[in-house]
């Protein structure tokens, strides 16, 4: 079936695997790691397992829809459709993971500075960069012209994944700016290694998760492609996507 | 006769004219054709002006807190028996002008910079400017024009802002400063902005929405530059804004062809 990534079923095995893994992060995160006494609360720090990764994460989408996009508007592959899904979809998983960041990142709040949501720097920037992100869906609603619509949204991806740098790493950072989120960043500060074994785990499995998003994204825009061509051939898909397909149509797939 | 077909084949205008010449030909062309009509200039100044009249009247900036406030070290003045409150503006009331300064400031640039492309779509001229000059001198002259503007607007709004809401300002070049790179950073971002803007054929709003991302790091080292500057406080930003003008600039001239070509 040649809409899978590869037939070799070891290798899509590691996606049964995500469940137990997270089922073991999560048992670790609440029964083996003790409490972190430098926070204010801290039974409720563990929330650190969940919401620092989304944010970190968060920004590695953004920054894979602007490799994409890179390769979209110069790369040799120039204008084809099926980079621009994989724009699309990489901002989506990116935006869905940044979304996450600032909810827990709220959830946290409430515990430790005991109000929900005070316009910290972090916050400020964060929501920041989830109004950029909607406005990029939104600059793609505004245009019909696939391969306009493809162009522009690829400069404006760029420019986010730039401004995302700015956002989060740059202007908290800055001497003026009084924040109350601990200085330093979690992979180098503070934590002991229980910590941070359980705190990369969870990396890896939430990695795991928005990677098989973003897969799952990609086969369900092959199978609209097709859905497309049945009803009507000369629609908005790519001419060579549509040959291919053709012809895998009048040739029976091989091993199917 | 290798003379006189080459004198055939080339038509007169076919020597390519130096990059310069087709960035001052653009930066020419609008700042003409923008002194003739007014049109951005009139718009921005309009709500410029308005926004800084309405506000003096509307947002409070005199009193308890603001232009009155507690002496620097309170238990010496206690024990001295001097009066602990003092008739000096404070760092709040730096921080809410220098805020309603970049606010307006930011609306009229995402109102009127833009125009410099929806403009040419607008007219048709469009296709001719992508066919006499190279997208790079488009860009340089275009982001050239926008800077010009965006420096008069801030210059010629400050005067204004000052007469409506007399702040007392300590460091003047530093002011200077902030004002000048505040406004090209501005002035940049919404060059590429614009060009993307007026391909999408939408209304002008969306430029607000679009440039809130990436021109907010410019707001607030702006924002937070200005407030030292009034208030006279240590530390400015020019650094910062100098290294994002940079980035913003190098960024937007690699992509703008992309924007701009059909």
């Amino acid at each position: 079936m040649e809409h899978r990534a590869t037939n070799n079923w070891v290798m899509r095995a590691w996606k049964y695997l995500l469940l137990p893994w997270m089922v073991l992060v999560t048992v670790l995160a609440f029964a083996w790691l003790k409490d972190l006494e430098t926070f204010p609360d801290p039974r409720t720090a563990r929330i650190i397992i969940w919401h620092v990764p989304m944010a970190m994460l968060g920004m590695l989408w953004f920054w894979v829809g602007a490799f994409y996009a890179s390769k979209y508007l110069f790369g040799k592959r120039r204008g084809e459709l099926a980079l621009d899904h994989r724009i699309v979809h990489a901002n989506s998983v990116g935006l869905t993971c940044t979304i996450l960041a600032t909810v827990t990142g709220s959830i946290f709040a409430l515990r430790q500075w005991n109000t929900a949501w005070n316009w910290d720097p972090k916050q400020v920037t964060i929501t920041v960069l989830i109004v950029m992100y909607v406005a990029y869906f939104a600059l793609r609603a505004q245009m019909s012209d696939p391969q306009l619509r493809g162009r522009i949204s690829a400069v404006y991806s760029i420019m986010g994944a730039f401004s995302s740098i700015a956002l989060n790493y740059v202007i908290p950072n800055l001497p003026i700016v009084i924040s109350n989120h601990p200085p330093g960043s979690t992979i180098t500060g503070g934590l002991d290694s229980k910590w941070r074994l359980v705190y990369w785990m969870a990396t890896f499995g939430f990695l795991g998760i928005t990677i098989w998003m973003f897969q799952l994204r990609l086969r369900l825009n092959l199978v609209e492609d097709r859905m497309a061509l049945w009803s009507d051939p000369i629609s908005t898909v790519d001419e060579a996507r549509t040959e291919a397909v053709r012809k895998a149509r009048l040739e029976p797939a091989a091993g199917d | 006769m290798a003379t006189s077909s080459s004198t055939l084949a080339r038509p007169a205008m076919a020597v390519p004219e130096s990059w310069w010449s087709e960035v001052n030909a653009v930066f020419t062309k609008d700042l003409r054709s923008e002194l003739r009509t007014k049109a951005a200039l009139g718009s921005i100044l309009a709500f410029s002006f308005t926004a800084v009249v309405l506000l003096s009247q509307l947002v409070v900036t005199v009193g308890l807190g603001l232009t009155s406030g507690l002496v620097a070290d309170v238990n010496a003045a206690i024990a001295a028996g001097r009066p602990i409150l003092e008739n000096a503006p404070t760092q709040a009331q730096a921080a809410l002008l220098s805020s309603l300064y970049w606010i307006i400031l930011y609306f009229s640039a995402m109102a009127g910079l833009p125009r410099v492309f929806v403009k040419e779509e607008e007219m048709r001229t469009a296709a001719v400017l992508r066919l006499t000059a190279r997208p790079s001198a488009v860009f340089v002259g275009k982001l050239g024009f926008n800077v010009a503007l965006m420096v008069f607007i801030a210059f010629l709004v400050l005067p204004v802002f000052v007469f409506f809401f007399q702040p007392e300002i300590r460091n003047w070049p530093l002011l200077i400063g902030h004002l000048l790179l505040g406004s090209a950073g501005l002035a940049s971002g919404a060059t590429i902005l614009g060009a993307m803007v007026a391909r999408t054929g939408s209304h002008g709003y969306f430029m607000v929405v679009l440039g809130f991302g990436p021109l907010l790091p410019i707001l607030i080292l702006a924002i937070n530059g200005t407030t030292a500057a009034l208030h006279g406080s240590p530390g400015n930003n020019l650094l910062g804004l100098v290294s994002y003008l940079v980035a913003m600039v190098v960024l937007s001239a690699g992509l703008f062809e992309r924007v701009w070509a059909d």
